[in-house]
């Protein structure tokens, strides 16, 4: 997942650990504790359901037959004294009503039959027994209709459907599944953060120190700033060091005493050169003034970080369902536009207000930035959840979108000041771990509090999470460090140049902005619009969508290696785009949740496939266009992640346009056919440019 | 749909039960057994349910009361004596049946001759179908009079929806004597109903006699002609000619393979009507009762007591002429229903 390095706060040895030892020191103890951590849920959630299923099955089932049998009993009484009264079998006025009426009263009611003592049917209504069979179960109660002398003169026949009780406890089972996936997940992203922020980065610490004795230098000390057993340890060879350089101080004054009362000029020459020998082979520090190393790594960041995102990913599932909830007419615009504004706007500001917060890095340490956008994005998510009418929804969660902005940005920071060039990509990756971890967890997790709690309350609970992802940083995240980002000052001509430049235009504008769109209309939108369309309760709408975050966790791995080997990263975009848009487009086929779980799993495999091999090809492109254009690739690649920003922002209200113009199915069709059209658009645009480098 | 059990009818049972007891306990007014009160109970033809439902109603309630019955025997000729003797008497209360009697003890309201009806003296009536019509009230929720009662007659709508349910009909027949007020409006009322339905109503008003008063005998001649023009249920409201007719008209009826539908308990209960939609008798005498009771132990004043009625209304099917007929009630009828032979 990721490593950590240590960072030297005052002076620096050369690093000789390669980030790879560290990964596998907590890689094995967090591997054996996620195993046992997944093994113990599995085991109790999976007996918990079983328990569960028993109990159905043995007390509800026939509970629900017993109910059946009561009810019709009721029934057969009437048909019965109908007969007694003398009304021949036969000829039993208005029963289809009759029996319409038994089928309202009873909800579990599917099918209602009288028939003759011959068994041939009399009178029937509901769906038929076979039918229901095959729809999941049902049980077929047969009742005597008597008259009042006892003579049974013919039969009630009920069926009863299981299946809405069975289907109920499907969904059930489904939620403790998800529940299960979530808590694996959350459990693990918690566990790794922690061993490598308490464990492994103080270990790998003491290993350093450890080597710089075996080297001779006693200069440094364990910065400890946990009172666990890997501090109390720290604390002990920093007393042993302590004593070492006391040792050498002490020796030091003995030998400066030693050399002053003796008169002898060769014995003063030798002490000297023994002091100067010893000086030349060790190096000690002045008791008290060691150098003090601390473990710090962009580690650190991931557990805020992440449960920042999760508090983002919650309102996932039913934003759009929340905001279609509280519209209000907007001058000239369709109610699917109106919808999908805030999401624009969300992603709108997060455009508009990055270039400024980058520039506040140079001034204000991470940590006090991630705290600070908590505050606009609490107030949006607490203004959001308390908003009447959509254009007060659309403000507060614009406003959200700037906490959004911060954090990202303050994050990604922090990642980059406490990485080393070596483990930068490790670093990263283990940032992006986080942003696709809270993909899977997030929705899953507001689909199903949505469904009990509301989508207001469930919009408290993000704003609660956000507030103690504040409180997660605050304690985990370095307080200083302020780093000089080298920016590409170009001035207006060199972007304008860019602008132009052939190659960056094309990766820009046919790869990255079509899978943003597609991030933005259809995920962010449209899919769950769509999946409420189709009658998805809200849990399964948020395990719809948690697919995608599946899809990325599982697909991305596999790309890195594949870009690793294959080393054609092009060809890997393409192909990811490719899979893109046959997913985009995958439910105008039928209008059913299954196509749209499929192409929700496409959508999230393809913008993992597409993801990896950009970054490579853009700061390739970027290394070579930077003297170009008189921009440094970091410039470059910020006026990318800016550009394809416009296809996020756009995404929804592009989308509703659409949406409200067609069908949801026809929408999804429309997005697939014009990233495919990109991609091909990109393939012409590339071949041409450089076929080159490509065989390169 | 029927419910067998329900926590809230349980609930009122209770309380009912508890308040019966309550009152039972206490001395009603200040009578006694030795010192009862009067109640002059007067009939058009004879006691009813209507008597017996008011007389159970005192029983329950513990309070005593002495009744003295006087018949018009179906006679205006009878009042001038019993408007005589209910004055020398004195009574409590004088509870009257029906219009007529109620109209020649009681009198109108701003009576031409008030001399020659009961003054001063509490009055309640019973099965009074168009008690403002007859003149008898100002309106139900004020008398305008010392002088309260019960509404005996189930809207026609309700009746009309009481029919249909059982069998839907195209062209309703309908015997009426043209000559009574209660007729009168009741028909129009019937015809306003029936046109919002689009069924089409057959009137067969009672032919006059040479006296220009409607003739019984000619009563089978008036359904058999409403049969010849296809009619399929046969309507009798609250008429008292009809009522006193109604055998013959309903075994007319019957004859032809029609059902009749009767609007009053009166011409159901001695009669061949199939379907009946009606305040049960003793229910509406136990209401009067309870009119009787307010005014006599609570002393509140009649004037300031409304015109009351039952609050629901009794649906009987008479299954012998259902099965003679062939004309089977539906089930969801059958429910509610009451079942007679």
């Amino acid at each position: 997942m990721s490593a950590a390095s240590a960072g030297v706060r005052r002076g620096s040895a050369p690093d000789r650990t390669p980030a790879r030892s560290e990964r596998s020191v907590y890689r094995s103890v967090v591997l054996r504790l996620a195993g046992l951590t997944a093994l113990l849920l599995i085991l109790s959630q999976g007996a918990l359901s079983l328990l569960l299923a028993r109990t159905f099955e043995d007390t509800l089932l026939p509970e629900v037959r017993r109910k059946a049998e009561v009810a019709g009993e009721l029934v057969a009484e009437q048909i019965g004294y109908a007969v007694s009264l003398g009304i021949p079998l036969g000829s039993l006025v208005k029963m289809d009503e009759f029996l319409d009426g038994v089928l309202a009263d009873n909800e579990d009611f599917t099918y209602v039959a009288v028939l003759d003592l011959n068994g041939a049917e009399l009178y029937a209504r509901g769906i038929a027994e076979d039918s229901i069979r095959d729809a999941g179960g049902g049980e077929l109660v047969e009742l005597p209709v008597r008259l009042d002398d006892g003579r049974q003169v013919a039969s009630l026949q009920v069926q009863v459907q299981e299946g809405t009780v069975r289907s109920e406890l499907a969904a059930l089972r489904l939620d403790i599944g998800t529940v299960l996936l979530v808590t694996l997940l959350i459990g693990i992203e918690l566990l790794v953060a922690l061993v490598v922020v308490r464990v492994s980065g103080p270990i790998r610490l003491v290993d350093r120190l450890l080597e710089l004795s075996a080297r001779g230098d006693f200069g440094s000390r364990f910065g400890v700033r946990h009172r666990d057993e890997v501090g109390r340890f720290g604390q002990l060879i920093n007393a042993a060091l302590h004593r070492i350089n006391a040792a050498f101080a002490d020796l030091v004054e003995e030998a400066e005493d030693a050399h002053e009362v003796q008169l002898d000029r060769g014995v003063q020459r030798r002490i000297r050169d023994v002091l100067d020998d010893i000086r030349a082979r060790f190096h000690f520090a002045l008791p008290g003034s060691e150098n003090t190393l601390v473990s710090r790594s962009p580690m650190d960041v991931r557990i805020p970080f992440f449960l920042f995102m999760l508090a983002q990913e919650i309102s996932r599932p039913f934003l759009p369902l929340f905001f279609n909830d509280i519209y209000v007419p907007i001058a000239g615009l369709s109610r699917e536009v109106a919808i999908g504004l805030p999401i624009t706007a969300f992603m709108a500001m997060v455009l508009i207000a990055t270039p400024m917060i980058g520039s506040l890095t140079d001034r204000i340490p991470p940590r006090g930035m991630f705290v600070a956008g908590i505050v606009p994005s609490v107030a949006g998510h607490l203004g959001t959840a308390f908003a009447s009418t959509i254009v007060e929804g659309l403000l507060w969660w614009t406003l959200s979108g700037l906490g959004y902005g911060i954090i990202f940005i303050s994050a990604h920071a922090y990642v980059a000041q406490h990485s080393e060039r070596s483990n930068r990509a490790v670093g990263m990756s283990g940032f992006l771990g986080a942003v696709f971890a809270a993909f899977v967890c997030g929705p899953a997790i507001g689909g199903m509090l949505a469904g009990r709690l509301e989508y207001r309350n469930t919009l408290l609970v993000a704003a609660a999470l956000a507030a103690v992802a504040a409180a997660a940083a605050l304690v985990t995240i370095d307080p200083g460090g302020v780093r000089r980002v080298s920016r590409g000052k170009g001035g207006l001509r060199g972007w304008l140049r860019l602008l132009g430049h052939r190659q960056f235009m094309a990766v820009t504008v046919f790869t990255a902005l079509p899978s943003k769109f597609v991030l933005g209309g259809l995920f962010f939108y449209l899919v769950p619009l769509y999946l409420e369309f189709l009658d998805n309760t809200q849990s399964n709408i948020g395990r719809v969508m948690m697919v995608y975050g599946i899809a990325c966790v599982v697909v991305t791995p596999l790309v890195a290696r594949a870009a690793d080997r294959l080393r054609r990263p092009r060809l890997l975009m393409i192909a990811g785009n490719c899979v893109l848009g046959v997913g985009c487009a995958l439910p105008a086929l039928a209008d059913a949740t299954g196509l749209v779980l499929a192409s929700v799993a496409l959508m999230g495999s393809g913008f993992a496939i597409v993801t990896v091999p950009q970054l490579a090809v853009i700061q390739e492109i970027a290394q070579e266009a930077s003297g170009e254009v008189g921009i440094s690739p970091g410039g470059i690649v910020g006026m990318f992640r800016t550009l394809e920003r416009i296809g996020t922002a756009g995404g929804a209200v592009v989308v509703g346009a659409v949406a409200a113009a067609t069908a949801y199915g026809q929408a999804m069709l429309a997005v697939g056919v014009l990233v495919l059209i990109c991609t091909a658009v990109y393939v012409v645009l590339s071949r041409a440019g450089a076929p080159a480098r490509e065989a390169a | 749909m029927r419910r067998l059990t329900s926590p809230r009818g349980l609930a009122a049972a209770i309380f009912v039960a508890l308040a019966g007891a309550a009152v039972a306990q206490t001395p009603a007014g200040a009578r006694t057994q030795e010192d009862p009160f009067h109640v002059f109970l007067v009939v058009w033809r004879g006691e009813t349910d209507v008597e017996h439902g008011f007389r159970a109603h005192m029983r329950e309630r513990g309070i005593p009361v002495r009744y003295t019955l006087r018949n018009l025997e179906q006679d205006r000729g009878n009042v001038p004596g019993i408007v005589a003797e209910i004055r020398s008497a004195q009574p409590d209360l004088v509870h009257t049946f029906g219009t007529s009697a109620t109209l020649g003890i009681l009198g109108p309201r701003e009576a031409a001759d008030p001399t020659a009806h009961v003054q001063g003296i509490p009055g309640v009536f019973s099965i009074v179908a168009y008690p403002i019509e007859a003149n008898i009230v100002e309106s139900f929720e004020s008398t305008g009079r010392p002088v309260t009662g019960t509404a005996f007659l189930p809207p026609v709508k309700k009746q009309l929806d009481a029919l249909l349910q059982y069998r839907s009909v195209e062209r309703l027949g309908v015997v009426y004597n043209s000559l009574e007020r209660n007729s009168e409006i009741n028909i129009k009322e019937l015809r306003e109903e029936a046109a919002e339905r689009g069924i089409e109503l057959l009137e067969g008003p009672a032919p006059l006699d040479a006296d220009g008063r409607p003739d019984p005998g000619r009563l089978t001649e008036v359904v058999n002609g409403l049969a010849d023009d296809g009619a399929e249920f046969l309507y009798m409201g609250p008429d008292s000619f009809v009522t006193r007719n109604d055998v013959r008209i309903t075994e007319a009826a019957v004859a032809r393979g029609i059902p009749v539908f009767a609007g009053t308990e009166a011409s159901f209960a001695g009669s061949q009507a199939m379907l009946g939609f009606v305040s049960p008798y003793y229910l509406v005498g136990k209401l009067a009762g309870a009119q009787a009771e307010r005014i006599l132990v609570d002393g509140e004043p009649p004037a300031d007591l409304p015109v009351r009625s039952l609050g629901r209304f009794s649906l009987v099917i008479r299954m012998s002429v259902a099965l003679e007929l062939g004309i089977y009630p539906p089930l969801d009828l059958l429910r509610v229903a009451q079942v007679v032979e």
